[in-house]
């Protein structure tokens, strides 16, 4: 079909995601389909981010809604050079725009099914649970929600055999460490109830000291872990707030 | 006098482990077109990229002295690979009595050098990326140079052992080809462990030992 409205894509995102990928690869076509899948990957993450948000209610709501787009987005921006040379030094040749259509196709599929699965988070959020407790089904939920978007790339990778193989488990480990990553950044999420609401925390640490200080404290190892600023932006705003303190 | 040359005579005589007299072992070009050469323009793409890639991770260093010599770090560690380890490649590879030119060779590796230029542009976004937002930066920059170094040797693996197909004898030609694969992985494990050992001094240098 030339030209399909934004619900054509919605429904061929979720059935058949390699229709769309397959259809025309003309650049018309990527054109017509790119601004659209961005608006549906951004509306679905919106609104299961906003249910996340619920945990927290108010001013939150708006905030992790605003922020899970972010989340799902970020890490494409920033993966997929990555994935493009890994895949051209495997010797699986892939045109730019496929891998770029494939990845948005992805993103879409899975923010769809985000928001699907929304009611069933509110439910659970509509329960009193730990705070741990709600983070952890966040992270299990949005893995499991993410794993149809990324068949979609994996689909995507031309070739087959063992280089394949592992062209895709490359490319799953980026978008994955990324996307940790950028949840560590963009937290909180789930905000705790007894803490002052923030949009964004400083850029401290990283996501993999955060996980091994968790992993330690749910063995009942508690060790002394701060979260010191890190990175060049954390760094500059750690410069910018001693400024404002002076 | 006489038996010290005749000894040294014996043993800089290639052996003849292709079947043919030594006599006849000359560099031929191959029957199809010479393989390309990368054109200096990728060549100079490749080495920005790995500039990239290094001014990527370096932004996330903190001191700027130690990002500043962090800033070549990658291109030193893949040109002084290739500086090192090209010259051991073409000397066995002509001592074995191998037909390839010894240009075609160069060129096989100036194609390595292009991929792994290409790869390390390719993750510089994904490095900046932890540069900028975590204290990562030193891991994202030797993961990613490992990654960069792999795909750089996997081409040049292979463009090598694509030169020596289509010369000469063609029925000599297997036996050729199976030589030049055991040189290219030679070639290949020496360029590992001298990158590793180049790796060593490029980060006591960076961390400023």
């Amino acid at each position: 079909m030339k030209n399909p409205g934004i619900l054509t894509i919605t429904a061929q995102t979720l059935r058949n995601p390699r229709s769309l990928l397959d259809a025309d690869d003309s650049s018309e076509q990527f054109a017509h389909l790119a601004p659209r899948l961005l608006a549906i990957a951004a509306s679905g993450a919106f609104l299961f981010g906003m249910v996340v948000g619920s945990y927290r209610g108010g001013i939150q709501l708006l905030y992790a809604g605003v922020k899970m787009p972010l989340l799902l987005l970020l890490p494409v921006l920033v993966g997929l050079p990555a994935i493009h040379g890994l895949l051209v030094a495997s010797e699986l040749e892939i045109r730019w725009s496929r891998l770029a259509l494939a990845a948005l196709i992805g993103l879409a599929r899975g923010a769809v099914l985000a928001a699907a699965a929304s009611p069933v988070l509110w439910l659970m959020f509509s329960m009193p649970l730990d705070y741990h407790l709600t983070v952890l089904i966040l992270a299990g939920a949005l893995m499991a929600l993410m794993i149809p978007g990324l068949s979609v790339l994996v689909q995507a990778i031309p070739g087959k055999g063992p280089r394949r193989l592992l062209a895709s488990v490359v490319a799953i480990g980026v978008i994955g460490v990324v996307t940790m990553q950028t949840g560590w950044l963009l937290r909180p999420f789930v905000a705790r109830p007894t803490v002052e609401v923030a949009f964004l925390r400083p850029v401290e640490e990283d996501v993999f000291s955060s996980l091994a200080a968790t992993a330690s404290a749910a063995a009942g190892v508690y060790q002394n872990w701060e979260a010191e600023p890190a990175g060049a932006v954390g760094e500059w705003q750690e410069l910018q707030r001693t400024r404002r303190a002076r | 006098m006489s038996s010290v040359s005749a000894l040294l005579e014996r043993r800089l005589t290639p052996p003849d482990i292709l079947g043919e007299s030594s006599s006849s072992v000359q560099t031929e070009a191959p029957d199809r077109a010479p393989p390309a050469s990368a054109t200096p323009r990728q060549l100079l793409l490749a080495a920005g990229g790995c500039l990239a890639l290094d001014g990527a991770a370096a932004l996330g260093a903190g001191d700027p002295q130690v990002a500043a010599r962090a800033l070549p770090a990658g291109l030193a560690i893949f040109l002084g690979t290739v500086l090192l380890t090209a010259p051991a490649l073409v000397v066995a590879h002509q001592f074995l009595g191998l037909k390839a030119r010894p240009e075609d060779l160069l060129r096989a590796l100036s194609w390595g050098f292009v991929r792994c230029g290409v790869v390390a542009l390719g993750l510089a976004p994904f490095a900046l990326f932890f540069a900028a937002t975590s204290s990562l930066w030193a891991v994202a920059l030797c993961g990613s140079l490992f990654i960069a170094g792999l795909a750089g040797l996997s081409r040049a693996d292979r463009e090598l052992r694509e030169v020596e197909r289509g010369i000469g004898d063609a029925e000599l030609e297997r036996r050729r080809v199976g030589v030049m694969t055991l040189v290219v992985m030679g070639w290949a494990t020496l360029s590992f462990l001298v990158a590793l050992r180049i790796t060593w001094d490029v980060g006591q240098f960076v961390v400023g030992l």
